[in-house]
């Protein structure tokens, strides 16, 4: 039977009107969350925006939560979020590893550092994936194949020319010697679209992130060859990782949020306890599991740790691959 | 199948179910008539009402939200020539000419009937091939896109009305260029931002929309002063006029057919499904209420045919299916290849629920017609400023940034001047809409081709594609040249 | 003259445009493609810019009368302000503000309906917009 109880929802919102009305003077300012979302609503920044919010709601972490999509382009939201600090003074930005990949390719001036990194709550792999009857099985064969001649297929990807899946390929390639400059690659809006374009025969390889293409990759209809994880993935758990495939490469497309630069280190507390109560909860992993998302869980201090890490990485990767500036 | 269907039915008649369906569509279709706010915003801003429910009650009211949104669209479009949605663009060429003539109700009507008309065909159809045209999705390619959408533009500057071919073009040329402004899609490099970062997503295109539409024919307006047309009285009825029903039955018909299988297709959608609606049915008739119903029953059809991807491959094919992509995700629905096997109930459901959602969104919307026909009767002097208003905030509302409202004032002053000079304005806005689609394919195509042309003859669609090409810009040169022939035969 | 002046001015924005295209910065990683960042807006530019030649050349006719600009540079003087006013005042107050200037503009004079559409409307807009659908819009920068 279907529940009735989504009801008081909708009521809920007629007595925020009132809540409103009456409001602005009491409501402890900490107890409103408020996401401010760098992209139009759909995608993984925003499902992972809507959904951190949804399940703080739940678990009475937040006393209101608010969402604001910031039009016109990730690099002008991330601008908007630097530049006025009276404004987001309380807010969170969610973003993603564009972030740090934009900043080293020299696209962009801003980046982590001028951030007050909180919490990376979500990992999203790089997966590569071939048609079901395709008779390249493995991923040494494909390997194989653009060792012998890098021309010989076409790579499809989800995203722009030297940006995410590129970038993803061409770790995983030259991790095993390959110019992956060389590789014929086709950016497509999107993995789903990228997704189709292999399905239609276009493509003879993807690269794309998990979490876009979960259902598909379930279905029987495609095969995934190697996933960039440390170690295996619950949710296709009988592919290997390139790690046990012989090519020490890892790596995660995150998402996590930010405080404004310079929030007090006590601010920074709060948000990091609550996102840690948050990432503990069964509410948080539910979701985690409907999206086929993976948990990073790395907080404050350790999270900023990391995202230098992977700039690191990315710095060296990309200037050996040609793919900054 | 039968049993599905069955199951399907009954999901979909469950007295809770049906509430949700009515509730979807009722804030669809009012969330569509606000200023900026498109089915994406509409599924957006009903998420956390869907949190608590039942995964297919969930699914059957956001589906009703965003055939809602589709549905309500289409009156901004008609009344005062603001369109919030690019699918209902199409929707205006006919449409406000009508209303401005003192035909607002005959026009909402028409949208409306047309629209529910092209809404159960595609929910009709989606229900028998569902799983048979999955294939279809697939089946194009790059080169394939490429050829839809030159022949897109071409038809447009190709029937463009005798003397009006070389400004058509250049309207497209026009809205072609602005739509290459912003970050490259295919290597991310900005162009044409001059350096402000509110450039590198490229123009909305609401904004492109309320600029040359609405706002430049408020301008218009306003330059025009005293010299009024005639308001006739007539704009309260909501019939449609005699000799209606039977002039759209065909129409209805062959582009709902139309429509569903243009909405089929990936990034192609409800967009090119009521433009080449209404190119195609300009080659038959001049009767403008054709030319409002062909538009809205491609995209009513071609909004319900965006399912096939999305609930059998589990691929959106389009920003709107995205959004709905994620919130299936959210309800703990996977859609894809195992949906039919694994939830039935919510596969079917959501498919028959569609039949429901249509008479509620009819029901709904012939009452509103003889209220908002009103406010085309309100004087010039009061109506302005509202539409004005509106498409600011139309705009406002999507990007929430001022510098997009001054480009939107600087875009209208140069579309009254093109008006004022006698250039259409709908090949450019056209233009801006296929313009990154256009240069995406091209160049993958391009890529794919490596120099070589042959490659791209091998495949039958791509060649059938290319020969209907052809025939539109060639069989306008063919009458011409016979007409002068005739001329001179007869001389 | 007015036969040739839009025309010119069109070739003169494809000039420019063209000009633009040139300097668009190409990655180190796909200079050296035969199709790139620049090519589809050159082609673009070229067929405008030939078209536009070839309109200015032979002339065509400028169908518009004589309008009233008048009207036209309150109303957008008012736009201006409005978008002016926005971060200061928030969107609902400018946009009350601005349909209260704007009707009086055009000649409405009855207070209530000066009054119903700059106060009504703004509240309308705010009830739907903010408090039922939950749009977050910055307040302005003078409440706080």
């Amino acid at each position: 039977m279907p529940r009735l109880n989504s009801m008081p929802s909708a009521a809920a919102r007629m007595a925020l009107v009132g809540v409103l009305i009456c409001g602005a003077l009491g409501a402890p300012a900490d107890d409103r969350v408020h996401f401010v979302i760098p992209v139009a609503p759909g995608g993984g920044v925003d499902g992972t925006a809507r959904e951190v919010g949804r399940a703080l709601d739940a678990l009475g972490l937040a006393g209101s939560v608010s969402f604001e999509n910031v039009g016109g382009g990730s690099d002008r939201a991330l601008g908007l979020f630097v530049e006025n600090e009276a404004r987001f003074r309380d807010a969170l930005l969610v973003h993603s590893t564009p972030l740090v990949i934009r900043n080293v390719q020299g696209l962009f001036p801003l980046g982590f550092r001028n951030l007050t990194p909180v919490a990376g709550l979500v990992a999203d792999y790089g997966i590569f994936v071939v048609r079901e009857d395709d008779p390249m099985e493995h991923w040494k064969a494909i390997l194989q194949r653009l060792s012998d001649d890098p021309t010989s297929l076409i790579v499809g990807g989800g995203s722009a020319r030297g940006s995410l899946d590129h970038i993803v390929l061409a770790l995983a390639l030259g991790a095993a010697g390959i110019d992956a400059r060389r590789v014929r690659y086709l950016p497509y809006d999107g993995g789903g679209k990228a997704m189709l374009a292999l399905l239609g025969g276009e493509i003879d390889l993807l690269s794309t992130g998990l979490g876009e293409t979960l259902s598909f990759t379930r279905s029987g209809q495609v095969r995934v060859l190697a996933v960039t994880a440390p170690a295996r993935v619950a949710a296709i758990a009988d592919v290997p990782t390139l790690a046990e495939l012989g090519y020490p490469v890892s790596f995660a497309n995150w998402r996590g949020v930010f405080a404004p630069p310079g929030s007090p280190a006590d601010t920074r507390g709060a948000h990091v306890r609550r996102l840690r109560a948050l990432a503990a909860s069964d509410a948080w992993q539910a979701a985690l599991d409907r999206h086929g998302w993976q948990a990073l869980d790395v907080f404050g201090l350790e999270f900023e740790a990391y995202l230098e890490d992977q700039e690191a990485v990315l710095r060296v990767t990309l200037s050996e691959l040609g793919f900054s500036r | 199948m039968w049993e599905g269907i069955a199951a399907g039915l009954a999901t979909a008649m469950d007295p809770a179910n049906l509430a949700w369906v009515a509730l979807g569509c009722l804030a669809g279709t009012l969330i569509g008539m606000l200023p900026g706010l498109g089915p994406i915003t509409a599924i957006a801003l009903m998420i956390p009402v869907s949190y608590s429910m039942e995964p297919a009650a969930g699914l059957i009211m956001m589906a009703g939200v965003y055939y809602g949104a589709v549905f309500g669209g289409s009156t901004s479009s008609i009344l005062i020539n603001a369109p919030g949605v690019a699918s209902t663009v199409a929707t205006s060429f006919d449409g406000y000419p009508m209303a401005r003539a003192g035909q607002a109700g005959r026009a909402l009507a028409l949208a409306a009937y047309a629209s529910f008309s092209g809404g159960v065909f595609g929910a009709l159809a989606l229900l028998v091939f569902a799983g048979a045209l999955a294939s279809w999705a697939t089946a194009f390619q790059s080169p394939d896109y490429t050829l839809i959408l030159i022949l897109a533009l071409s038809s447009i500057a190709a029937f463009a009305e005798r003397g009006l071919v070389a400004k058509s073009c250049v309207a497209a040329l026009l809205g072609l260029m602005l739509g290459t402004v912003g970050a490259d899609p295919e290597s991310g490099v900005p162009r044409f931002t001059f350096g402000r970062l509110d450039l590198m997503d490229g123009i909305a295109f609401i904004l492109v929309a309320m600029a040359t539409f609405a706002l430049a024919d408020a301008f218009h307006l306003l330059t025009r002063g005293g010299d009024d047309e005639p308001r006739t009285a007539a704009g309260r009825h909501v019939r449609l006029a005699p000799g209606d029903a039977r002039a759209i039955v065909p129409t209805v018909g062959r582009n709902s057919v139309l429509g569903f299988l243009v909405g089929v297709l990936p990034g192609a959608g409800a967009t090119l499904a009521s433009f080449f609606a209404y190119t195609f049915e300009k080659r038959f008739t001049r009767n403008p209420a054709c030319g409002v119903a062909a538009p809205e029953s491609a995209n009513n059809a071609a909004c319900m045919g965006s399912f096939v991807p999305l609930l059998t491959l589990g691929i959106p094919g389009s920003g709107t299916t995205a959004v709905l992509l994620g919130v299936m995700l959210s309800l703990g629905i996977q859609p894809g290849p195992r949906l039919l096997a694994v939830d039935p109930g919510a596969f079917w459901g959501v498919i028959v629920s569609m039949f429901a959602g249509n008479l509620v969104l009819l029901a709904l919307n012939l009452p509103l017609i003889p209220w908002l026909s009103r406010l085309i009767r309100i004087s010039r002097p009061v109506l302005i400023p509202f539409v004005v208003a509106f498409s600011l905030v139309g705009v406002y509302l999507t990007t929430l940034n001022d510098f997009d409202l001054y480009l939107m004032v600087g875009l209208a002053a140069g579309a009254l001047v093109l008006r004022r000079a006698g250039y259409p304005l709908a090949p450019l806005l056209l233009g801006f809409i296929l313009s990154g689609m256009l240069e995406e394919n091209l160049r993958r195509t391009l890529y794919l081709a490596d120099g070589s042309w042959a490659s791209l003859a091998e495949r039958p669609l791509t060649v059938v594609l290319a020969v209907a090409c052809l025939v539109v810009w060639i069989a306008p040169l063919w009458r011409r040249l016979r007409h002068r022939a005739d001329a001179a035969g007869a001389s | 003259m007015t036969r040739r002046l839009v025309p010119l001015a069109i070739f003169g924005v494809a000039v420019a445009y063209l000009w633009a295209a040139m300097g668009v910065p190409l990655d180190p990683w796909s200079a050296d493609e035969a199709v790139n960042a620049r090519t589809f807006p050159l082609v673009c530019g070229a067929l405008l810019a030939l078209l536009a030649a070839g309109m200015s050349f032979r002339g065509v006719p400028f169908t518009a009368g004589p309008g009233r600009y008048g009207p036209l540079a309150a109303i957008v003087g008012c736009i201006v302000a409005f978008i002016v006013a926005i971060p200061f005042t928030g969107l609902w107050p400018a946009l009350g503000l601005f349909l209260c200037a704007a009707l009086a503009v055009l000649g409405e004079r009855r207070p209530p309906v000066l009054l119903g559409a700059s106060v009504g409307t703004p509240a309308l807009g705010w009830v739907l917009v903010e408090a039922l659908l939950g749009v977050y819009i910055h307040p302005g920068s003078l409440w706080g």
